[in-house]
């Protein structure tokens, strides 16, 4: 090939990839399948938060009734009913009210979730690669015959398929770009609002955990007066004592155990801000008038470098 | 009367616990002072207002999610615009199989090989439907 032909077609090359992302800015991929990562993962331990809310309802007010040693027991009675005290079946109610308030929160969350997962999933290669559907095509064609003659020279028909799967991929990434951006651009204004939601419901468990806390410390507060009592009493045996010192300890892993959803709740909201601040970056980035002309030329000379041998071998077969 | 926002709630709900855990604090503090029925009668009171603290979160956390009911559905919007996209070129990615299968028909026929034109056939109807 003579150096003029090279010149050719390293022009022809690098006007085809430029007229096909001319009009896009150009996304940092790895960026946004990075943060489909990040918001996938924060999706699914939001849910395991959101779930702990009546569950945490429910712990309080069992241990709670226990202070005022409330009937809860859950024996079934011949005629098939379960006898429960009506105060503590009214505290349980308010745990179903809980419950049932967290279903518009959990759908924002699966929003959320889809959305990441959306746009993962066309940031990924995989979406714009035709390999295996071209090859296919190619080996079906190379099998046609007219008159038990091959219709088709095997040299071309490979030089050919090579051009067109470069061409289809960056044509299928200019597409991809200018939709990933026009998106992103858009979501920008409101992703903010879903997040800062998820993260007011996170401030609201922590809370939440605060009256299961306080349930704790009234049954705490009647095991202290019982301990007291049986300190004052002669005829206590020491069997009593011991069983009290455990229900007390135990109250106090529970709220060691509170504590610790507290701080790990702190650690999320930060999770949640961090995957924020990314979206917000590659909206700004998406809606910048100027091209990231560093990435979009590293982009551009990858096709490039790519379309150059192609054109060489469909000269050459031709 | 206008609806408290999730934000006033939440302002409500912390006096609430302010006072159950200033009740808790004076309940052990007072222990020895306090009767039987008195001691009883203050759990009671502290229960109730977590009781009601819980149910200012319900109100709130259903607030929170109706307030950003607009934002959701523009997101939901951009996750439909983002999977339209996905459908295009997975539709290129049909169009290149439709065409393979075709062409597998095509040349089953010119070789008058009735199996293979059978099994062609079905290959498209496959990707067309």
């Amino acid at each position: 090939m003579s150096p003029r032909a090279n010149c050719q077609n390293l022009l022809y090359a690098t006007l085809v990839v430029c007229v096909i992302f001319f009009q896009s800015c150009v996304l940092n991929l790895p960026a946004v399948r990075q943060y489909s990562k990040s918001t996938i993962a924060a999706s699914h331990s939001f849910e395991k938060i959101a779930n702990d809310i009546p569950q945490s309802c429910v712990r309080g007010v069992e241990i709670g009734s226990k202070g005022k040693k409330i009937k809860i027991s859950n024996e079934v009675k011949a005629d098939g009913k379960v006898d429960y005290d009506e105060s503590y079946k009214s505290r349980l109610e308010i745990c179903d009210d809980l419950r049932r308030s967290l279903d518009g929160i959990l759908a924002v969350n699966v929003v959320l979730m889809s959305y990441a997962e959306a746009l993962g999933k066309l940031a990924s290669n995989d979406v714009i690669t035709f390999s295996a559907e071209l090859n296919s095509l190619k080996v079906t064609l190379n099998d046609v015959k007219i008159n038990n003659k091959l219709v088709f020279d095997k040299k071309q028909l490979s030089a050919v398929f090579n051009l067109t799967e470069i061409l289809s991929r960056i044509a299928a990434d200019g597409y991809r770009q200018k939709e990933l951006q026009a998106t992103i651009a858009m979501a920008g204004d409101y992703i903010g609002d879903l997040t800062n939601g998820l993260i007011f419901i996170v401030d609201e468990y922590k809370l939440i955990l605060e009256d299961e806390k306080n349930d704790i410390k009234i049954y705490q507060n009647s095991l202290i007066r019982e301990m007291r009592k049986l300190q004052e009493n002669v005829k206590s045996s020491k069997l009593e004592k011991e069983a009290i010192e455990e229900m007390l300890f135990d109250t106090k892993k529970r709220i060691d155990a509170i504590n610790k959803k507290t701080t790990a709740s702190d650690g999320f909201k930060k999770v949640l801000k961090n995957i924020t601040d990314k979206h917000d970056l590659l909206s700004q980035s998406a809606k910048s008038k100027e091209l990231d002309s560093v990435l979009l030329l590293k982009i551009m000379q990858g096709y490039v470098d790519e379309l150059i041998p192609a054109i060489n071998d469909s000269e050459k077969a031709f | 009367m206008a609806q408290l926002t999730p934000q006033q709630l939440r302002q409500i709900k912390l006096a609430l616990q302010k006072s159950a855990q200033e009740l808790i604090q004076y309940q052990a503090e007072h222990d020895t002072e306090l009767s039987d029925k008195e001691f009883d009668k203050l759990g009671d009171n502290i229960r109730d207002l977590t009781d009601r603290s819980r149910s200012i979160s319900a109100q709130s956390i259903q607030g929170a999610a109706d307030e950003i009911a607009e934002s959701v559905q523009k997101i939901q919007e951009a996750t439909n615009k983002v999977n339209q996209a996905i459908k295009t070129i997975t539709n290129i990615r049909r169009g290149i199989r439709i065409a393979t299968a075709l062409v597998s028909l095509g040349t089953a026929i010119t070789a008058g090989n009735p199996g293979g034109v059978i099994s062609a056939a079905r290959v498209v109807l496959n990707e067309v439907t």
